[in-house]
Formats: C-alpha cells, structure tokens, sequence
C-alpha cells in the first residue's frame, strides 16, 4: 500500500496546472498506483513543463518524488537528493517501491551453486532498499572471515592428514605393559654393513636409533618411546620423524620401512 | 577487529610456507647438483666414491666435484648431507636400490630436520614422482629423506 499526494496534477493525473496545489490521494493499491502513473506518463508536455507537476509517495521507510518527462517515469529518493533519478516503468517503480526489485538484486549477486532454501512457514521480515548495501557488506565480511578460518584449519590439520595411520591404544593393564615392554627390550639391526641401521629398545621407554659407520662410532639419536596396540599388533610409538616402529615378532622390528632383526 | 586478526594469522602463515617452499625448492636444487656430481665421478672412474665414514665430511675422491658447493653446509631445510655408498652385497639407502644414495641426517641436535609431511611430498613432486615410497626421492631411516643416484645412463 502506498501513501500518495499529488502536486500540481488533477486527481487522475491527466492533466496539470501551477494553480492545483498538493492534494493527498490517500492510501492506493499497486494497481490503482499503476493506472495512475499510466496516466501520469501520458501527460501533455507543455502542461507539464508549466505546471512542473509531481507525485510523492510514501512506503513504510522510505519517501520517493515521481516527475515524468518524454512518456517516461522519474523516481527521486527523498533520502538521497544528490543521487540521479532512476528512469524506469510504472511496474518498475512499483518494483522499487515495494523492495522486490532489491530483494531480486541481492539474489542475483550471491552464487548460483549455493543449495536451494528450505521454504519455511515463518514469518520473514522485510528488507527495505536502504539496508540492502549493508546487508551485502555483513555478508561479505562474514564471508571473508569463514574463508580466513578456514585456510588457518587447513593449514593447521589439512596438510598433515594425507599419510594418515591410525594412532596406537594404549596398554590398560601395567602386568600386561610390563611384560610386553621386556620382551621387545634389545638390539636389532638391519645388517651389520656400513650405512645399515639399528635401534636400542630400552627399559625405560627411551631408544637409540643408529647407523653403521665404516671407521667411526656408530651415528646415535636418542629418542622416547610410548608401546601400544594396533589392532592386535604391538607398536612403539616414538618421538622421532620416523613416527611408529611395528612389532611384526619378538625379534622383528619395522620402522620406516626398513626390517629390523633382534641380535642376540 | 576478528578479520584483521584473522588476516594478519594467514599472513603469517603463508609468509611462513612461503619461506619453507624457498628452502625446499633450494634443497631440491642442491640435491639434482650433488646428483650430477656423483653420476660424473662414476662416469669416470666406474664405480661410486666410499662413503663419507659416517661423518658430514666430502666423500673420498668428490673433493674437485663438491668444490664450490654448499656439501659441507648444514642443508636448507636443515640436517647434513651424507653420501651413502653401495657396499658388497648389499645396496645403500636401506636396500631401496643398487644405487647410492645422498642421505639428509639429523644426528646432531644443532641441526635439526625442519620438514613436514606437506614439504616432502612437495619435494618429491618437484624432483621426482610424487610417492615418497617409490622412485628416487624417499623417505629412508627415520623418516629423513634420500635420494637414490642411479649410475649415469640409467
């Protein structure tokens, strides 16, 4: 519904004189408005160069001035004087007025292959054309801040998801612990030739990871180690690169590859 | 407030990863030149020079090869170059390959190894097949990376 006053313009708006004044049209439908500005298009030019006639409606929020001109409509915002007048149709203005033509432009802005809305049955409230630019700038700036979240979540567990083992449980049961650590306590290598490796399994949850040199003491890493299950199979979990060294037997070890043999 | 926050974290980040692509893409380059290197001083004499005996020294023979290059530094992603030779019976770099291998080693804590899962898979991309359990480019005893010299023509 829109409030309607007429300046200089008879009731029906065909004709216009500077005598008339402001008459107030009342409340009129979107059709009666459209006939009216039908009417008012269709105005004889020099009346209307004389008579510089207008029609001012009003909506809930906002106030607007339609002058016409060459069988066109001009819509003037009374809020925002210094912007041009938009030429457009009576529906057009009807359009603008009632804000489905910036409900239909803030639609076309968002992607396309977002997922269609549910329709709901509850109340929608109304967005008028003023608060469409803010709406649009909350949305991107919630946009920027999802994807600025979202690379920092990636970064963080994305990268590092790709060579993925499940993590070893933990053994509940200390008797239990206990004997499975003395078992795996010892020495095992790969070979016994220069550039082989080996690793010291200790009692105390620590571990030396080694390398075979030709002329000089072995190279030493020392390391910790947590032992848990996998499934069925032992494992030791360590705090090395190389992650988690697989109990295949009490006297075979694999850790990155490589097969370790218990020597006695 | 939150976007500016949140900006100047990915701007850290990807500054960060920036930086590590830097060192990484050095550290591939580094490796095709100590690559070459050995391929040229097998062309010569038909075998690989000794190993390095276990220190981060030039391997015997490689002094005029390795000359001019950063061998001797601690690598860009950290660690120390070490070659590893094929011994009798039994092929260098943890029996991958009848091949030798130049090794990345971390046994001193004064250089320690700065890659992540992401970085070797990048490098591995760059310099060979992209699978870090096949082709040249591995990930050999305790998840340091190797790479296998294949003798020159193969």
């Amino acid at each position: 519904m829109f409030d309607v006053t007429l300046v200089n313009l008879a009731s029906d708006a065909r004709s216009a004189s500077a005598d008339r004044g402001s008459s107030d049209l009342g409340t009129l439908t979107a059709d009666e408005l459209t006939a009216l500005l039908e009417n008012f298009r269709e105005l004889d030019p020099v009346q209307n160069l004389e008579a510089d006639p207008q029609i001012a409606i009003a909506t809930r929020r906002e106030k607007h001035v339609i002058r016409t001109g060459q069988k066109k409509l001009f819509l003037y915002n009374t809020r925002h004087r210094d912007e041009p007048a938009q030429t457009l149709t009576a529906t057009g203005i009807i359009a603008e007025l009632d804000g489905t033509a910036a409900a239909a432009r803030t639609v076309s802005s968002l992607p396309s292959d977002l997922p269609p809305v549910e329709e709901t049955s509850a109340p929608v409230t109304a967005i008028g054309p003023a608060d469409v630019p803010a709406l649009r700038w909350r949305l991107a700036l919630a946009a920027i801040a999802c994807a600025l979240a979202g690379y920092i979540v990636y970064s963080m567990f994305g990268a590092a998801g790709g060579n993925a083992r499940s993590p070893l449980s933990r053994i509940a049961d200390p008797t239990e612990l206990a004997t499975d650590r003395a078992s795996l306590v010892g020495v095992y290598l790969t070979g016994s030739e220069p550039g082989q490796h080996g690793i010291v399994v200790l009692a105390d949850d620590t571990l030396k990871l080694f390398q075979i040199n030709a002329q000089v003491a072995p190279s030493m890493i020392y390391g910790t180690y947590r032992l848990g299950r996998r499934g069925a199979a032992l494992g030791l979990a360590t705090d090395q690169p190389g992650g988690v060294i697989d109990v295949l037997d009490r006297d075979n070890l694999v850790f990155c590859g490589e097969t370790y043999k218990r020597i006695p | 407030m939150l976007i500016l926050v949140l900006a100047v974290v990915v701007a850290g980040s990807v500054i960060g990863r920036s930086m590590q692509r830097v060192h990484c893409d050095r550290f591939s380059d580094d490796l095709r030149t100590f690559a070459a290197a050995f391929q040229h001083y097998h062309r010569q004499h038909g075998v690989w020079p000794p190993a390095s005996n276990g220190v981060s020294g030039i391997p015997p023979g490689m002094e005029s090869e390795l000359k001019d290059t950063p061998w001797l530094n601690r690598t860009p992603i950290g660690g120390s170059y070490r070659w590893l030779a094929p011994y009798p019976g039994q092929p260098a770099g943890g029996g991958l390959l009848p091949a030798g291998a130049i090794a990345v080693t971390a046994f001193t804590p004064d250089t320690p190894l700065s890659l992540t899962a992401a970085d070797l898979l990048h490098l591995d991309a760059r310099i060979d097949d992209g699978n870090l359990a096949t082709g040249n480019f591995r990930t050999g005893f305790n998840g340091w990376p190797v790479y296998l010299v294949s003798p020159p023509g193969r």
